[in-house]
């Protein structure tokens, strides 16, 4: 089972929860700076180490230089990694079978250790990747400075080289225009909030990732804490923003949600851009209670698969637009069939 | 967190562009945004404008770039890195601690590292690390009214400090 076909807490509104750990070996260049022999070291002497020695979990290591464009694009839907390493030939990512821990090798930095469960999970999140970061720092020497604490290729990483960051789905915010309210407010915070796939990406769905931005002055677990306390006020505000809407105008609350509901269980074909709109809509319906018989998970399992590369990695054959759009209402009306 | 232009005033404006993997991220106060030709409905610009920008603040907080100065460990330069905003090698941030140090303090609004440190760690952190231990003790000793205790840990901290450089 992968960790989005899991329930999470909050996880109506908190879709999923990242950690990832920046780190760097200390006898090597920055990868931005490396040689491809130093490339293929460090990718070679981390994935191995980390295969054979990982205890209870199975790892599979994949090279990008021999994946097709098709795969890394659906990788990178699935949050395995980022755009930032899929345009890198050098690199690999090391991924447990449920693809909730993802150790990317070569991207930005030498390592960037990954972990990603659905619903609200931070301290969960952190305990797996201080587990993978103790067990790579027994074999391996960090880049690493007693005033600076890791050293990162970039300089706005530095510290712990930690970014924590939540999805979350906030359609009230959007409908409102409070989202516009709330980005400066949490900017003053130290926080960011960015679209469904990183940084410079749009917000798909009414997703948005909340992160923090500091990493040097601030401990592992207050950057942890300060980010749940802002997320938890986040989910408050939506929730309420939610009932007034439903207070002010149920009819067309409820109209549209079932509007949704009725075009995703019948459409014969259907763009990403409409889909990831109204499954938005039908999450909606679902966290307040107007849709029942549909699972979260099945909508995070959705919001994963329907995805372009997915659909045809899925396929295992390439496929035209028409028959990428059609394949995506068949995955939709199959997840949306009642099941009795 | 602090605007990186004038680093006077709280950072309003949140700048992230990735255009074929080139991340770049700018935190400016509104006034800054401003003045640099940014505004809201802006979001997100081209990555040559924002390079230009992270650039002239690395290199506006250290007048005297040399090309000549190279890192002994990977061979990077000032120029390489004010060019990129990014730092070489473990090594760089040694060798050019005059022109990086007021840059990360202006990012971070700090130049000191808390929190989790690697086996391979100087026993200054360890001590650190002790100190921060003591500190958050002797805060939920006073808070629980227990002052013999509290005046212990006051003891053990300051000698703790003693031994920091």
């Amino acid at each position: 089972m992968k960790w989005y076909e899991k329930d999470g807490e909050l996880g109506d509104i908190a879709v999923s929860t990242r950690v990832r750990l920046a780190r760097n070996l200390k006898d090597y260049p920055f990868p931005g700076r490396m040689s491809q022999q130093q490339e293929n070291e460090v990718l070679h002497s981390v994935s191995s180490y980390l295969i054979s020695s990982a205890g209870g979990t199975t790892f599979r290591f994949l090279e990008l230089k021999n994946l097709d464009r098709i795969t890394i694009g659906s990788l990178v839907e699935r949050h395995l990694i980022s755009p930032e390493l899929a345009g890198k030939n050098g690199g690999g990512v090391v991924l447990s079978g449920d693809d909730s821990v993802s150790i990317m090798i070569n991207e930005e930095d030498h390592l960037r250790i990954q972990s990603i469960l659905s619903g609200l999970r931070l301290g969960q999140c952190l305990e797996t990747v201080n587990r993978l970061d103790d067990l790579l720092d027994g074999n391996f020497k960090y880049a690493w400075s007693d005033q600076l604490g890791y050293l990162t290729h970039c300089p706005t990483n530095l510290g712990t080289g930690l970014r924590a960051s939540l999805m979350l789905h906030l359609p009230a915010h959007t409908e409102t225009g409070e989202i516009r309210r709330l980005l400066p407010n949490l900017g003053k915070l130290g926080f960011t909030v960015r679209g469904l796939y990183g940084e410079g990406t749009k917000a798909s769905g009414s997703l948005y990732q909340l992160s923090n931005q500091m990493t040097l002055g601030l401990s592992e677990q207050e950057a942890i804490e300060r980010l749940d306390e802002v997320v938890r006020s986040t989910i408050e505000r939506e929730k309420n923003l939610r009932n007034v809407m439903m207070e002010k105008n149920p009819i067309f609350l409820e109209d549209r949600i079932w509007r949704a509901y009725g075009i995703l269980s019948n459409a014969r074909r259907i763009s990403s851009g409409e889909a990831m709109k109204l499954i938005s809509d039908i999450r909606m319906g679902v966290s307040i209670g107007i849709l029942k018989d549909i699972s979260i998970s099945e909508l995070n399992k959705l919001i994963c698969n329907i995805q372009t590369n997915c659909i045809i990695s899925a396929a295992g054959k390439p496929l035209t637009d028409v028959e990428r759009d059609t394949e995506r209402a068949e995955l939709i009306r199959q997840a949306l069939k009642p099941t009795n | 967190m602090l605007c990186q232009n004038c680093g006077n005033h709280e950072a309003d404006f949140h700048f992230n562009s990735n255009i074929n993997g080139d991340i770049t991220e700018l935190h400016l106060c509104s006034e800054c945004a401003s003045k640099l030709g940014a505004s809201s409905q802006y979001l997100f610009p081209q990555a040559d404008y924002l390079n230009t920008i992270l650039s002239d603040l690395l290199g506006a907080s250290y007048k005297k770039v040399s090309d000549t100065k190279r890192c002994p460990l990977c061979g990077a330069s000032e120029k390489n890195i004010i060019n990129t905003g990014k730092v070489g090698c473990a090594q760089c941030y040694e060798t050019f601690s005059d022109m990086l140090i007021p840059y990360i303090k202006r990012i971070h609004g700090n130049t000191t590292h808390c929190g989790k440190a690697p086996s391979t760690a100087g026993p200054e952190i360890k001590l650190r690390r002790d100190i921060e231990r003591l500190k958050r003790e002797l805060e939920a000793a006073v808070a629980a009214e227990e002052y013999e205790n509290a005046a212990v840990l006051r003891d053990r901290i300051r000698e703790l400090e003693g031994g920091l450089s």
